[in-house]
């Protein structure tokens, strides 16, 4: 009765016609009866919170506290929840997590599962493991070859060499993190970062990150470079063989219609140079682009290949490059972007904000933002930061900041 | 001859069609398989450069003080060097404009416009709010918008780039539940957000600046001219005309913003005409000089040109069910050597764009939310209304076309807090929503998040 062709039409009608019905039955089931019919989640209250890790981590440990501090003390007196006692206390949340309350001291070798509580100071002796986060209210030290998952302190911290940290580090003191140490995540203090060579961590922040040979840390208080010592601290932050003077500089914060200057020439470095103008602030560089010493670009530059500058330029406004390589003693007051690799030169100072989206090289004396005005380094690849640099400011890389 | 002619149109269709099959898979696999490029979101909070926020309000006493409260929470400085917020009264006769003066006299960052005479529409308020605004950035959003405290950072950190020309976020429906018709709008919102948007960004392709809920660099606007008044969709206009000049646009996937999408299929109709109409006159507009443009490369120059032909797909489907329906009447079979060729057909033609499903699945996927996907087959309602809605527009954007004359512009119908309110132009049925449920009975920003505490997806 039915040809090839028209049977062939058929048998593909009524395996069209199983599959569509067996959808359609799902769907008008989920129509009819809904099981997911509220709006995608969608937190409208997120403000970012950069030490969030070691806030929400303190405020949860003092919950607990509160918890044991409420009940009635067999002694009378509660100064604390180790108080009256020289030797560690275990306890358990109503959650069921098991808490280490210790006075302070020294935990010596050997692998510990507790939630560990310190009162005083306290040292983590070489070669333990801690499996769980660890809080002291005073400083907080790591000898050599110790791993932990995430360590609070409420006064200094300093990370032993060669530590593996799972996941974070926070401290309201300086923290100190020695050769050969890993951070999984997140590095954030109020005070400052010092890092050795060889250190790698995910993100940090802090008013100050500095590897080593930058001369600030010791003792470092974000309260000494803010306010209104900020131009003494700037003056102290920024190298000393930075060409520009601050009256060289044009005004500070962005023009309402970002618009660098009036005028509308060509500016020499750009003669011959297959260009064109976005609008009145920016120029559009379509080629590689060479500057020479001693430059000085007043607009927003965009340039489409590589930019490479000689040393002592100046960058008044952002500079965006698919490949960036700064000379030495570069001064650049607004942000830098790169498609691909962004290297910056020995001595450069960069007021606001680094964002590559390849890998990030801060060269030795390279200063990042200012104590009054934090910046970001961001890479989708790796940061790699050599000695006597320092950042106000966050670091954070798809890979690893790491210290050379 | 006719069965010739209808061949040569079902080959093209199909032709056309798989090339945007095509692209659409290619969009989700990318999404799904590949790292994002970089979004700037990490400078969020470390660049913020002055913005303007601008709102134009036609009738929108319903929603209004959601948003200025919501921006009254936004995480930005509330100071005159880093925030304004412009609201533009557009011949508004609901109390609008009462609403806008009282908060601007409580909140020293609001700035009223009262435009009572002259063009009406988004592009002729936003070029009124713009000749006031200071700020680096203009960010725009429609009334019935509901910014996150920390959108506006997101939004703004991109412009650390000195070759962004305008931002976008993505927009999340919130009034999803409240009948088929936004809970399927909540899907294809999904696959062109999460994998649309995201995927021609990472690509290195252009990102849709849409109009709300995103950003534009002054400096960028002013330099290819403004906000054309003459169009219906501002939005794609200004996307192409600052690709076309040279400028990127930045697509932002954590600068969430929750929207209202139509609940009645008759208010769904009027958004799609005008998007419909709109685009495809940006098309005119634009193609050539998209095309001989010399600073975007040869693969967005393909990409733009497919983003701006999209709607013409509509017609051409439906052309192309009229030329397979004569071919299969006339007896014509090649179904010996096109099996595969005509069962790929088949679905293509009866579940619409198979690959923009695919897409919405692997957003669903990427969203968490797996369960809402068994809705999917139904989108062939929306499809199929789409085709038909966008067809019948077409075909009277071309009659006008050709006789000299300009379609009018429909503004969308709100539906929160149990408003129906009526459309621009005098066109508008004004009818109050009907379906009732907790959902009319709600406050805007507070309620979407009762409702999602309530459902416990946290956090929201």
């Amino acid at each position: 009765m039915f040809g090839v062709p028209m049977a062939g039409y058929l048998l593909l009608l009524l395996l069209f016609l199983l599959f569509f019905c067996v959808s359609l039955y799902f769907g008008i089931r989920e129509w009819r009866q809904p099981s997911d019919a509220v709006p995608l989640a969608m937190d409208v209250d997120y403000i970012r919170i950069e030490n969030y890790f070691g806030r929400s981590f303190r405020a949860k440990m003092q919950e607990w506290l509160q918890e044991w501090l409420a009940e009635p003390q067999p002694n009378g007196a509660a100064a604390g929840v180790t108080a009256g006692c020289s030797d560690a206390v275990r306890r358990r949340t109503a959650g069921g997590e098991l808490l280490l309350l210790v006075p302070g001291g020294r935990i010596s070798n050997g692998e510990e599962r507790e939630i560990i509580y310190s009162e005083g100071d306290l040292t983590l002796a070489d070669g333990s493991i801690f499996r769980r986060e660890i809080y002291g209210q005073g400083r907080v030290e790591t000898e050599a070859g110790v791993r932990l998952q995430s360590l609070a302190a409420d006064g200094d911290m300093v990370l032993g060499a060669d530590n593996d940290v799972a996941r974070w580090v926070d401290a309201q003191g300086v923290i100190v993190i020695r050769s050969g140490t890993v951070v999984g995540s997140r590095a954030s203090s109020l005070a400052g970062i010092e890092l050795a060579r060889g250190v790698s961590v995910q993100s940090l922040y802090a008013p100050i990150i500095c590897t080593a040979g930058y001369r600030c840390t010791a003792g470092y208080r974000a309260e000494a470079h803010s306010g209104g010592a900020a131009d003494g601290a700037e003056a102290s932050f920024i190298p000393a063989t930075q060409a520009v003077r601050r009256e060289d500089l044009p005004h500070e914060g962005p023009d309402p219609h970002g618009r660098g200057s009036d005028k509308l020439a060509m500016p020499r470095f750009l003669e011959g140079v297959r260009c064109t103008r976005l609008d009145p602030g920016t120029w559009l560089v379509q080629e590689d682009l060479n500057l020479p010493a001693g430059s000085r670009i007043e607009d927003n530059l965009i340039v489409k290949g590589t930019l490479t500058s000689g040393s002592q330029c100046v960058f008044l406004r952002d500079v965006k490059a698919a490949r960036l390589e700064l000379g030495e003693r570069n001064h650049v007051v607004g942000n830098l972007t790169a498609e691909d690799l962004l290297q910056v030169g020995e001595g450069s100072f960069v007021a606001r904000n680094i964002a590559a989206g390849s890998d990030v090289r801060l060269a030795a004396g390279v200063r990042v933002g200012r104590p009054e005005w934090l910046a970001v380094v961001s890479a989708a690849g790796e940061i790699i930061l050599e000695q006597d640099v320092a950042v106000c400011g966050k670091l954070t890389a798809s890979r690893w900041v790491r210290t050379v | 001859m006719i069965v010739a002619a209808a061949l040569v149109i079902a080959v093209v269709v199909l032709l056309v069609l798989a090339a945007y099959t095509a692209r659409h898979f290619y969009f989700a696999l990318h999404r799904l398989f590949s790292k994002p490029r970089m979004d700037y979101s990490d400078l969020a909070g470390f660049h913020l450069p002055s913005v303007s926020v601008l709102i134009p309000m036609h009738n929108e006493a319903a929603v209004a003080e959601d948003v200025l409260e919501a921006l009254a929470e936004a995480d930005y400085p509330h100071d005159p060097d880093h925030l304004e917020v412009i609201l533009i009264d557009d011949h508004s006769t609901d109390g609008t404009g009462a609403i806008l003066d009282e908060y601007a006299g409580r909140c020293p960052w609001i700035k009223v416009i009262h435009r009572l005479g002259g063009r009406r529409g988004k592009a002729a308020a936003l070029e009124a709010g713009t000749r006031e605004a200071q700020g680096e950035v203009l960010v725009v959003f429609d009334a019935d918008y509901v910014p996150g405290k920390s959108l506006l950072k997101f939004l703004a950190a991109p412009f650390a780039d000195p070759e962004i020309g305008a931002v976008m976020g993505r927009v999340v429906p919130h009034n999803v539940g409240t009948s088929l018709l936004s809970r399927l709008l909540d899907l294809e919102r999904a696959g062109g957000y999460q994998i649309g948007q995201q995927a021609r960004y990472s690509l290195g392709l252009i990102a849709q600046y849409g109009g709300t809920a995103g950003g534009v660099r002054r400096s960028a606007l002013d330099a290819v001219g403004g906000w054309d008044q003459r169009s219906l969709t501002e939005d794609t206009d200004l996307t192409l005309r600052l690709a076309i000049r040279g400028w990127k646009i930045a697509y932002v996937n954590r600068a969430e913003c929750y929207e209202e999408v139509p609940e009645t299929w008759e208010s769904r109709k009027l958004q799609i005409e005008r998007w419909a109409v709109g685009h495809t006159d940006c098309l005119h507009r634009h193609l050539g000089a998209l095309l001989r443009s010399p600073y975007l490369t040869r693969r967005e120059k393909w990409d733009g040109a497919f983003l701006l032909s999209v709607y013409l797909t509509a017609p051409l489907i439906a052309l192309g069910w009229v030329a397979t329906a004569i071919l299969f009447f006339q007896g014509s079979s090649y179904l010996p050597v096109w099996t595969p060729f005509f069962l790929a057909s088949t679905c293509c033609n009866a579940l619409g764009n198979f690959a923009s499903f695919f897409e919405i699945g692997s957003s669903v996927l990427l969203d968490g939310a797996g369960r809402r996907v068994r809705l999917l087959p139904l989108n062939i309602a929306n499809f199929v209304f789409s085709t038909a809605t966008v067809t019948a527009a077409l075909g009277r954007y071309y009659a006008a076309r050709a006789t000299g004359r300009t379609l009018g512009w429909n503004k969308t119908q709100r539906h929160r807090n149990g408003n129906g309110n009526g459309n621009g132009n005098g066109n508008g049925n004004g009818h109050a929503n009907g379906n009732g449920g907790s959902y009319a009975n709600g406050r805007g920003l507070n309620h979407i998040k009762a409702r999602a505490a309530a459902q416990g997806s946290g956090g929201v």
